[in-house]
């Protein structure tokens, strides 16, 4: 028999070396109290980006010999994870017959999952053995209808995918609607967003319609805090004790290239190929050239530090500071950081900040003393976001001097002011902390908001109900950047962030502020209304767990402009 | 103050493209805006060439239509901000997915050469446009510029898989298999992935391991996401493997596998018609040959359906078929692919024996140690009797263990016509145990 094995173009074969990895791409990692339930947590890490709804005929799913894991810390003084949980799925075809997804009841890559649990380093130990992820929400014929389908309707079948572990915590894996949303196309066209609720071009959510692969835990607090004590044994709601730090990742095994066996040849070690904590970090912070590194790597053990530069001189600082790039990016124009705060402090990138008043006794009681925090918020005189950004993003924000709401200040941004926030968990790496302390703020409560804790900062700032110097809940409290909720507009956010929002909330007012008069000046005014486009996801959220909406369904989902 | 880009493909994850567009391209010394320092006078360096419209089966696949979208952003992006190197460095990445996709490898080729270009124009130091150029150079069989690229490269950042991708492949081609061995071992290490396992599989494969190369290529499948081009490309070489090993159903599952997913795969028809072909299933072996060469311009696919007018008996329709190929070669020769090797196998093929030694000399001048060459050249010196060069070359072939049971039959014709039959009959037995089907 002659057959000629010849290459096709050839003498060589050229193998892929740009696609992406979907299957262990984390995209969003969210952590709330849980607002049905003061006493739980919710953390919900999110893969497999733009999933569209029809995507047959291989619909996704999670993929296999990937480790899908959530990192918890609750300790400062530990060297890695206090808690971990460990993710792995399996696939089975019921009908290799067929390539429908689902034929006459069987279903063909039909997911099933093991979760196993590591508490303080300790050996995993499977705390769900049998769980199952929900078929892809295809259509009717597939899902709902007896003996050619499933015989379910799809939220029948994600109710009876939540599984309860047996350490106690309900644990979901499965589709979903992509809760995300921001202006792909504004961002697209050199960052023109188009501000929400403009009559004449109207911002358009690129993610509207897109599924993810959701994995969502709803964790008792006494489990997640560090001496195992629940809610309502903390003495305040910013009790230090009570702070987690979360991140998610995907990991698969290498293999040895060469070696004298005829099956895989793993070596045992598993590489992490994606991580994240802190929303935008690894998309928009960390260098193209340094992604792969950033993805290896665990933000413990110092390993972060090398990426500190990109939060203390931030590069999209320069676009909101005329004496650089300001005029580069239109949209941008309303958020300008503060160059001459209080007459005299310069947060522009390569300025020197508050570095200026390093070893002042000013500074004494205050995180910015050298005996406390001073080395790494003040690190030089040109570091100027060590300070506030850095924080937010690598240890957490303390309620200490001076990061406290310029309320009850008298103008002295030092002095003590209105507590509003404290996630403090100062391991020096990129993760989303979250005060379990603090309440939630119910979904129906008017003064709900996605601009999270700078609407709490806002409230504290304006409203006579907070505007006082005591330590009371503020709505929104329990969002973004203290964890993140799913409606948290986290990309409008951080630009208000890198914009200097926080740094006007604890008294470090903006350039047109006059002493004496009201420090809520046009400057701040213009960085409060500023929004990214799209503030709101493309559908609602469910009242309970797993919050993420019911998947678009394949079929019949309503289809929308996204750009 | 340098700023670094974001290279973006049609899977990026959405969070990076928020923040992409104000990333403006600043040198290090740059004090101005873009805008003041924009050009108006763009030099021809600087303009992006066209999409290459897709047509016919290509144009139905799922990605094109966001394709296009994507393309006129980008396009918007770089008449706004000229001299920003992001957009045109999304468009790199865009091409070089649609050169894999299309086959239309002459336009894109140089369109993406004259992209990184005008990139480089603006930064010498690009550490993307230096490793996309290394991958068209590879893509264009330019392997010692491909591997001096890379290395340029990974000087630039000995961080990245990416780049050692490219170093795996281009050591492959010269020859510096141990060097390709360490190039993928760290390339494992930084990043396990499709891209990782299906090279650590082709490396096994030329150590003489197909049942580990098979298993790497399985990983490769699992890997990618169902449906898209890289998954695609790696069910259609676990084919290749298993059609090597003489697992014909295997191979045929694989190929009807990936037709279901993305019927306008090609290759894929291409795999299936080789199926047939092995049954004797000539006529419908051609009209699938027929129906991949509609869909891209892939010479190897006219080059099978010469074999198969050969083995129907008509020599001067296979003949011809070889001179059409030729001309195919030919031109994309002209777009600066190098193809002497695919010359010097044509040329074997269809019996001219010169030709394919004037081809095959070209090739191993430029790299003496691969041992495809050496393989093809050791067959021509066969074919013209020449068996003291054709033992000579097929040893450098043998260096690496390899069990393609091709390469072990001709070595035992070789051996045997040197009479020596014993170590003709202990190939032949190496190469049954890699496929017992198989005979030359």
């Amino acid at each position: 028999m002659l057959l000629t094995i010849g290459g096709y173009a050839s003498s060589h074969r050229e193998a892929p070396l740009i696609s992406n990895d979907p299957l262990a791409d984390n995209t969003d990692v969210y952590a709330f109290k849980s607002p049905d339930d003061p006493n739980t947590i919710t953390i919900i890490a999110n893969y497999i980006p733009f999933q569209l709804p029809d995507g047959g005929p291989n619909y996704y799913t999670f993929g296999e010999r990937i480790r899908y894991e959530i990192h918890i810390k609750n300790k400062a003084n530990t060297a890695t994870d206090d808690i971990t949980y460990r993710f792995t799925f399996f696939r089975n075809n019921e009908d290799p017959s067929t390539f429908f997804n689902i034929r006459l009841g069987k279903q063909n890559l039909k997911t099933t999952f093991v979760c196993e649990k590591s508490v303080n380093g300790g050996p995993f130990m499977a705390i769900v053995s049998n769980g199952v992820v929900p078929a892809y929400n295809i259509g009717p014929r597939s899902i709902d209808t007896p003996g050619l389908g499933l015989g379910k309707s799809y939220n029948e079948l994600i109710e009876q995918s939540i599984a309860t572990a047996s350490s106690g915590e309900k644990v979901f894996c499965g589709p979903a609607d992509d809760p995300f949303f921001v202006d792909l196309a504004g961002a697209f066209d050199v960052g023109n967003f188009r501000p929400d609720g403009n009559p004449v071009n109207a911002p358009k959510d690129g993610l509207a319609r897109y599924n993810v692969h959701s994995i969502a835990l709803k964790i008792p607090v006494s489990l997640l805090q560090k001496d195992g004590k629940s809610v309502s044994q903390a003495t305040t709601i910013l009790d230090p004790d009570f702070v987690i730090g979360v991140w998610a990742s995907a990991s698969r095994q290498k293999i040895k290239t060469l070696y004298n066996g005829g099956d895989v040849g793993f070596d045992g070690e598993y590489v992490q190929v994606s991580r994240l904590g802190m929303p935008l970090t690894n998309e928009a912070v960390i260098p193209i050239g340094m992604k792969d590194k950033w993805n290896t790597l665990t933000p413990y053990g110092g390993n972060d530090l090398q990426f500190a530069q990109y939060f203390t001189n931030p590069e999209l600082a320069l676009y909101m500071d005329d004496s650089q790039f300001g005029g580069a990016v239109p949209s941008l124009k309303a958020l300008r950081i503060q160059s001459k705060s209080l007459g005299s402090f310069d947060f522009r990138n390569g300025k020197p900040g508050l570095f200026g008043l390093k070893g002042n006794a000013a500074l004494d009681g205050t995180a910015l003393a050298e005996a406390a925090f001073g080395k790494v918020l003040l690190p030089d005189n040109a570091s100027p976001r060590a300070v506030d950004l850095l924080p937010i993003f690598y240890t957490g924000v303390p309620n200490l001097k001076p990061y406290q709401l310029a309320t009850g200040k008298a103008g002295n941004p030092l002095a003590a002011g209105k507590p509003f926030i404290h996630n403090f968990l100062p391991t020096l790496g990129d993760m989303l902390r979250l005060n379990m302390a603090v309440p939630a703020t119910p979904r129906n409560d008017p003064n709900f908001s996605s601009l999270g804790l700078v609407k709490a900062a806002v409230l504290g700032l304006t409203d006579a109900t907070y505007a006082n110097p005591n330590l009371q809940f503020i709505p929104n409290m329990d969002g973004f950047p203290n964890g993140r909720r799913l409606e948290d507009d986290v990309t409008t956010i951080e630009l208000q962030a890198v914009g200097g929002v926080v740094l006007a909330a604890i008294g470090l007012w903006y350039d047109d502020f006059v002493p004496g008069q009201s420090p809520v000046t046009a400057n701040l005014g213009n960085v409060l209304k500023f929004s990214a486009g799209v503030t709101k996801n493309d559908t609602t959220l469910k009242t309970s767990f797993p919050y993420v909406q019911t998947p678009w369904r394949g079929l019949n989902y309503t289809k929308v402009t996204k750009f | 103050m340098k700023i670094y880009t974001l290279v973006i493909n049609r899977l990026m994850p959405v969070l990076g493209l928020i923040l992409l567009a104000f990333l403006v391209f600043v040198q290090v010394s740059c004090t101005k805006s873009p805008k003041e320092t924009a050009s108006t006078d763009v030099s021809s360096t600087m303009d992006i060439p066209p999409l290459f419209e897709r047509r016919g089966e290509l144009a139905s696949a799922v990605e094109w239509q966001r394709t296009k979208e994507k393309v006129a952003d980008l396009n918007g992006k770089i008449r706004k901000e000229p001299n920003d190197v992001k957009p045109r460095l999304q468009i790199a990445v865009i091409y070089l997915s649609e050169a894999r996709i299309t086959g239309e490898h002459p336009y894109y080729y140089p369109a993406i050469l004259k992209i990184l270009d005008g990139v480089l124009a603006m930064d010498p130091k690009n550490f993307e446009a230096t490793t996309f150029n290394a991958s068209v150079k590879m893509s264009q069989h330019q392997f010692a510029e491909a591997r001096e690229l890379a290395e340029k490269a990974r000087q630039i950042n000995p961080n990245n898989a990416y780049v050692y991708g490219v170093l795996v492949d281009a050591n492959v081609e010269l020859g510096n298999y141990e060097e390709a061995v360490a190039m993928s071992d760290k390339m494992q290490a930084l990043k396990p992935s499709l891209e990782s396992y299906s090279r650590a599989s082709y490396l096994r494969e030329i150590y003489g391991s197909y049942p580990s190369s098979i298993e790497a290529m399985k990983l490769a499948v699992q890997a990618g996401l169902p449906g898209s081009e890289p998954q695609c490309w790696s069910k259609n070489i676990l084919g290749h493997l298993y059609e090597t090993t003489g697992q014909l159903d295997n191979a045929e599952k694989q190929y009807d596998g990936i037709l279901v997913m993305r019927p306008s795969y090609a290759f894929a028809l291409a795999g299936k018609a080789r199926i047939l072909k092995a049954r004797k299933e000539y006529p419908l072996a051609l009209a699938t040959l027929e129906k991949a060469a509609k869909i891209m311009p892939e010479f190897s696919f006219h080059e099978q359906m010469a074999e198969i007018y050969a083995l129907q008996g008509d020599q001067e329709k296979a003949k011809k078929k070889y001179v059409e190929v030729a001309k195919m070669l030919d031109e994309d020769a002209r777009s600066g692919h190098a193809v002497d090797l695919e010359l010097c196998k044509l040329y074997t093929k269809s019996g001219q024996l010169d030709s394919a030694k004037k081809y095959g000399l070209i090739e191993y001048r430029k790299r003496p140690k691969n041992i495809d060459v050496n393989h093809a050249l050791a067959w021509v010196y066969f074919n013209q009797h020449d068996l003291k060069n054709a033992q000579q070359h097929m040893q450098i072939a043998l260096r690496t263990g390899s069990k393609d049971p091709e390469l072990l039959q001709e070595a035992g014709a070789i051996e045997l016509a040197l009479g020596n039959a014993g170590q003709r009959d202990k190939l032949v037995a190496t190469a049954r145990k890699t496929n017992p089907k198989f005979t030359l």
